[in-house]
């Protein structure tokens, strides 16, 4: 008994081990553990196979989160769920906003999903859905990421194709977002249509990054030998048509795959249709290893139809060698008169800053995809015109920020030679009379924007603000800061703005000694234990992996000029 | 019994056995016969039902909760097991029918499930590696939460999410034997 007990130990030590490592790693783990130990690998290969292939097996379904409090996240409305967990509205108490929380399906080995989650984390990019919180609840993986409201591209997607100019559009702000992410070392791995979501002001943002966990080595397997129809699983379809050859062939796929993956969205965008087709996922899977793809109609201009084929090039050497250089590409393809009226409903949010500036001296800034632009200023300066700033804590107390820091930033740009700022009273008029920023832009003269958001922790502030250019949406620079002293920041952030713009500031900002105000009730609301409210419910503990940098225990300031 | 149960003699807990299934099969029953589709019953539900119902939670320390948390398991699946018994026995023309569990959910994602097997295959578990065995009653039979099932078999919640996913596995083999 005591020998098979010692067996049982040793199966279980390489399994857990097995399972700590990634995918790929396992199999030369496992040799390496078990030595000449056939048997022991003979089981511990067995247990494996049948973990991959278990699934949901014995899971209870989770039950509803809708009315839980996670940490500082209140649970609201399911709001869908997909084979790797459930998403809910959340609301975070702290800051006031709402969110979105993915809560995944099943507890156990997610450690490496996790720490993807957390590289995720680190990004910050206008078109890739931001997560803010990771973390653990109950042994659910729980990863809190920024609300989008919009529809999944894929529905956005008519049967004969979006106009080419409106493919690029989305083309070029996925390839941006890619770039970020592929320079901060995180891959997608499972970019499709699907997974990203054009908001109503027609902004791309792609979900899940880096957090899809693809297809296990086994799945693939079975997958890409299926002879069942392909309808059975529509998510594996989708996954399966966006997979890049070397993916299929077991490889590890790096940057290039992604790149692969732009490209079958850019044919998708383009024609409506998807570039592989087959009626199993085993046809499919031969249709990407050796067929070329129908090609793309003549209406299409040859340069999108070229940096569409150089994307599914089946040889990732043949490829764009960075997703750079596919963004560049899709920026060089001429576009007709469709561009500017994409940004028709562009519509400003009451409370949304936009900085306009007429591209002058900076036009070189805005790539090489110019237009007729409007003329500079009445100084023949750029011109900068500064709105209020959105403000995200929305709090009675803090409603002054929206139009202080608004003014801030303007006398800030003010101080720079090469700007012209226009009155902000004179850009909320427009808007209010066209509702329309594109109009904005045109009777203001302008044709960039900066659009910001401010958030707020305690006494921490974050200041979001980015440059669009509002011809083709292209972000001419996007920055954030964080801290306490909300002149620093405005100073930080009228630099950055000004560096990203390529123009140099003189002269300083005046500074007004900070007034402070009694601290606010703003304990730090660091006890992660939840307690249950009835003892029906779940009991579960919120492990957070990933600080928040907008937490702050210091008492709010607030500060008068 | 309660009373002594609570003073801290677990002991007291294994006769209430008849009480815990008891009440958890009327519970069953009762939740069935109120025929709402839209409401699957969950077997945590169930069990924290019970628990309310037998015990007065002020008189209860946590360790008494869990204790509880244990013997409801295993009541549960007795009742279940049992219940897929007379319910094969049934189909073979043989008696009646008792409360009918069809639509208890406690396994979402086990399409033609054979809860008699599981039975079976846990058993041999549980010969294996007794932990193990424990963690799939808890979790699969009384549809605790991770956390709860650490707390009541005070180990780690990882310890707890390790073990499940590698029991799982050994039972997925020993039911879903390769066909191929």
């Amino acid at each position: 008994m005591s020998g098979s007990n010692d067996r049982w130990a040793r199966v279980k030590d390489v399994f857990n081990g097995a399972l700590a490592r990634g995918v790929d790693e396992r199999p030369a783990y496992v040799a390496s553990a078990c030595g000449q130990d056939d048997g022991l690998r003979a089981e511990v290969e067995r247990l494996l196979a049948a973990h991959v292939a278990a699934g949901g097996f014995l899971e209870i379904a989770p039950p509803s989160m809708t009315g839980q409090r996670i940490g500082r996240y209140e649970i609201g409305a399911r709001l869908g769920a997909g084979g790797m967990g459930e998403v809910y509205t959340a609301r975070d108490v702290e800051l006031g906003r709402e969110v979105a929380v993915k809560v995944g399906l099943s507890p156990g080995d997610d450690s490496r999903l996790l720490r993807e989650a957390q590289h995720a984390a680190r990004l910050n990019h206008p078109h890739i859905c931001t997560v803010h919180e990771v973390g653990t609840f109950d042994g659910r993986v729980c990863i809190v990421m920024e609300r989008v409201d919009g529809r999944p591209l894929a529905e956005l997607i008519p049967p004969e194709g979006l106009a080419p100019d409106e493919a690029v559009r989305y083309g070029i702000q996925v390839a941006d977002a890619l770039a970020h992410a592929h320079r901060h070392g995180v891959t997608h791995r499972d970019l499709k249509s699907a997974n990203i979501v054009v908001t109503a002001d027609r902004r791309a943002k792609v979900l899940d990054f880096g957090l899809s966990r693809g297809l296990a080595a086994g799945q693939l397997e079975d997958a890409s030998t299926s002879r069942a129809p392909i309808t059975a699983d529509g998510a594996l379809a989708g996954t399966l048509s966006s997979m890049a050859p070397e993916l299929l062939r077991g490889h590890d796929g790096d940057a290039r795959a992604d790149i692969w993956a732009l490209g079958v969205l850019l044919y998708e965008m383009t024609t409506g249709r998807r570039p592989f087709a087959g009626a199993t996922p085993f046809e499919l899977c031969a249709s990407i290893l050796h067929e070329a793809p129908a090609p793309v109609p003549a209406r299409v201009p040859a340069a999108l139809r070229h940096a569409i084929a150089r994307c599914l090039e089946k040889d990732p050497r043949d490829r764009f060698a960075q997703s750079e250089d596919a963004c560049s590409a899709l920026e060089a393809v001429p576009l007709g008169a469709a561009a500017s009226s994409s940004w028709r409903r562009r519509v400003a949010a009451a409370a949304v800053v936009l900085v306009l500036l007429v591209a002058g001296d900076i036009a070189w800034r805005m790539g090489s995809r110019t237009q007729p632009g409007p003329g500079p200023g009445a100084a023949g300066r750029p011109a900068i015109a500064v709105l209020a700033f959105e403000n995200l804590a929305r709090g009675e107390e803090t409603s002054w920020l929206s139009t202080g820091v608004q003014s801030m930033l303007a006398t800030g740009l003010a101080q720079t030679p090469a700007l012209e700022v226009i009155a902000s009273e004179r850009l909320q008029e427009v808007i209010r009379n066209t509702g329309s920023a594109s109009e904005l832009a045109r009777r203001a003269g302008a044709r960039v924007a900066v659009v910001g958001t401010i958030a707020q922790a305690g006494a921490a502030f974050r200041l979001d603000a980015r440059v669009e250019d509002l011809t083709n949406g292209r972000i001419v620079t996007a920055t954030s800061v964080t801290g306490t002293d909300l002149f620093a920041l405005v100073d930080q952030l009228t630099t950055r703005i000004r560096d990203g713009l390529g123009v140099r500031g003189t002269g300083r900002l005046r500074r007004c000694p900070p007034r402070r105000s009694t601290p606010t009730a703003s304990t730090a609301r660091e006890s992660m234990r939840i307690s249950a409210s009835s003892s029906t419910s779940r009991s579960g503990t919120w492990r957070k992996r990933s600080a928040s940098t907008r937490r702050s225990p210091m008492p709010t300031s607030s500060w008068r000029c | 019994m309660l009373q002594q149960w609570s003073a801290g003699r677990p002991d007291a807990l294994e006769r209430l056995m008849p009480l815990v299934y008891g009440e958890l099969r009327r519970l069953a029953a009762s939740y069935m016969r109120r025929e709402r589709p839209d409401h699957t019953l969950q077997a945590s539900a169930l069990v924290h039902e019970a628990f309310l119902k037998l015990v007065d939670q002020r008189e209860v320390r946590w360790q008494g909760r869990a204790h509880f948390f244990g013997i409801a398991a295993q009541a549960m699946r007795r009742i279940l097991v049992d219940h897929a018994r007379a319910h094969a026995s049934a189909k073979r023309g043989a008696g009646e029918r008792p409360v009918a569990l069809d639509r208890v959910d406690v396994a979402a994602d086990m399409p033609g499930h054979d809860l008699l097997a599981l039975d079976e295959a846990l058993t041999r578990l549980t010969a294996l590696d007794a932990q193990q065995g424990r963690i799939v009653e808890l979790r699969f039979f009384g549809g605790l939460t991770m956390d709860e099932t650490a707390d009541v078999l005070r180990i780690s919640p990882a310890t707890v999410g390790r073990d499940w996913t590698l029991a799982k596995a050994w039972l997925y083999a020993e039911l879903r034997p390769p066909d191929r």
